[in-house]
């Protein structure tokens, strides 16, 4: 027994005839049963037939002579040489230029972007600036004591800077930081390996 | 005496050539066989062209690039499907160009577009009710123009040309370069939707 979803799934193989004489009473049976998919027949066939009735045109009366000059055209640019070929603007679809569009603005936003990176980047920056940021703010006043072995082992000897020198106000390093003041307070020497060794050991 | 193949074909109305045979004679050099496929085709293919555009002038210049297509490109056609499969597959690819260009103009209105071309929309016809009666007959073909049209376009192919163009689903099978087994069910699945979209304009 046939039911609706059936019914519809083949209903053009039915109005096409395009089905066996057993599905055929199959189909026919379920038509007489059933009042939707009546409906829905014969609103398939009253549609096909009024298509198939749809007023037909015909090509205006200088279809011919129109095809007949743009095969002569053809023709004679086909002989021609082609200097027509290059480029040429129009040839571009206009999908393109939206495309082209896109993708300068992502180059250019990379290029910002990169350049913004680079500006920010430590590696830019002196080394001694560098040694600064990585010192965590609270370790800045023990690095100033020579009494600590720990701190006083980490100072490079090609490099000294005024941030090594005592604070007024601490007295026990005041013998050192006279002796040292004679001497200039900045060689830059950069040496790059003991620099990262000694932010490690700081670490 | 020997007969020049560019010579004149007379079709004689007791003796028609088949398209097949036309299309040989005119790869053989006989312009006269084109004419005759030209006055074959002509509004068979601007009644295709024109319920997919819905619009005349567009649909005759996709026929007029159909003929244009056949001719230059005539010894493309190889007798191992039917000519009018042949150029029915021409004319569509060339209807759904018009369609996309004309989604394109609609995405990308900044284009190379003239203003008429955008003033240019689809000639929807009125479903207005004309005070005579006798015109009822024609409200239905222009409700029925407007369900075509709304269809999606693999739906609006295969109802034409299976409806309005009454082909065969072999024919359509190899014009879409579908299996003959989806071309049943799209005709199918086209018919359901044609009359959800009529019962939505009658409304």
């Amino acid at each position: 027994m046939m039911n609706c979803y059936q019914f519809r799934n083949f209903i053009s193989n039915f109005i096409d005839e395009n089905i066996s004489f057993k599905n055929r009473q199959a189909f026919q049976e379920h038509l007489n049963e059933c009042p939707v998919c009546q409906k829905i027949y014969s609103s398939i066939l009253a549609t096909r037939q009024n298509m198939l009735s749809l007023p037909k045109i015909s090509v205006s009366d200088d279809f011919k002579l129109n095809l007949r000059n743009r095969i002569l055209s053809d023709r004679s640019a086909a002989t021609q040489p082609n200097s027509h070929r290059g480029f040429n603007l129009n040839r571009i679809p206009s999908f393109a230029y939206g495309f082209a569009v896109a993708v300068v603005a992502v180059v250019v936003g990379f290029f910002i972007l990169q350049s913004q990176s680079q500006r920010n980047s430590p590696d830019n920056m002196p080394p001694i600036v560098r040694q600064k940021m990585t010192q965590s703010p609270a370790q800045q006043p023990q690095d100033v004591t020579p009494n600590n072995p720990a701190q006083s082992g980490l100072q490079s000897p090609q490099y000294t800077s005024k941030q090594n020198q005592p604070l007024p106000s601490d007295t026990t390093t005041s013998n050192n930081s006279s002796s040292q003041s004679a001497e200039p307070t900045f060689e830059y020497e950069p040496n790059y390996e003991d620099q990262i060794k000694t932010v490690k050991d700081q670490r | 005496m020997k007969s020049s193949p560019k010579k004149k074909t007379e079709m004689n109305p007791e003796f028609q050539l088949t398209d097949e045979e036309l299309i040989s004679r005119f790869q053989a050099g006989d312009e006269g066989a084109f004419e005759e496929i030209v006055n074959r085709y002509a509004d068979r293919l601007l009644n295709f062209a024109y319920r997919f555009v819905l619009d005349r002038e567009e649909a005759e210049d996709i026929v007029q690039d159909t003929f244009l297509k056949v001719y230059q490109n005539r010894h493309a056609y190889r007798e191992i499907a039917k000519f009018s499969t042949w150029i029915y597959t021409i004319t569509g690819n060339l209807a759904k160009t018009i369609l996309r260009k004309r989604k394109n103009r609609k995405m990308f209105p900044f284009s190379r577009t003239t203003s008429e071309d955008n003033d240019k929309e689809i000639e929807y016809p009125s479903t207005e009710r004309p005070p005579d009666t006798k015109l009822a007959g024609e409200i239905e073909e222009q409700i029925i123009q407007r369900a075509i049209i709304k269809l999606p376009e693999h739906f609006r192919t295969v109802i034409i040309l299976r409806d309005i163009q009454d082909l065969s689903y072999e024919e359509i099978s190899n014009i879409i370069d579908a299996p003959l087994g989806t071309v049943k069910s799209r005709i199918n699945r086209a018919r359901l939707r044609l009359q959800e979209e009529l019962e939505h304009l009658r409304r």
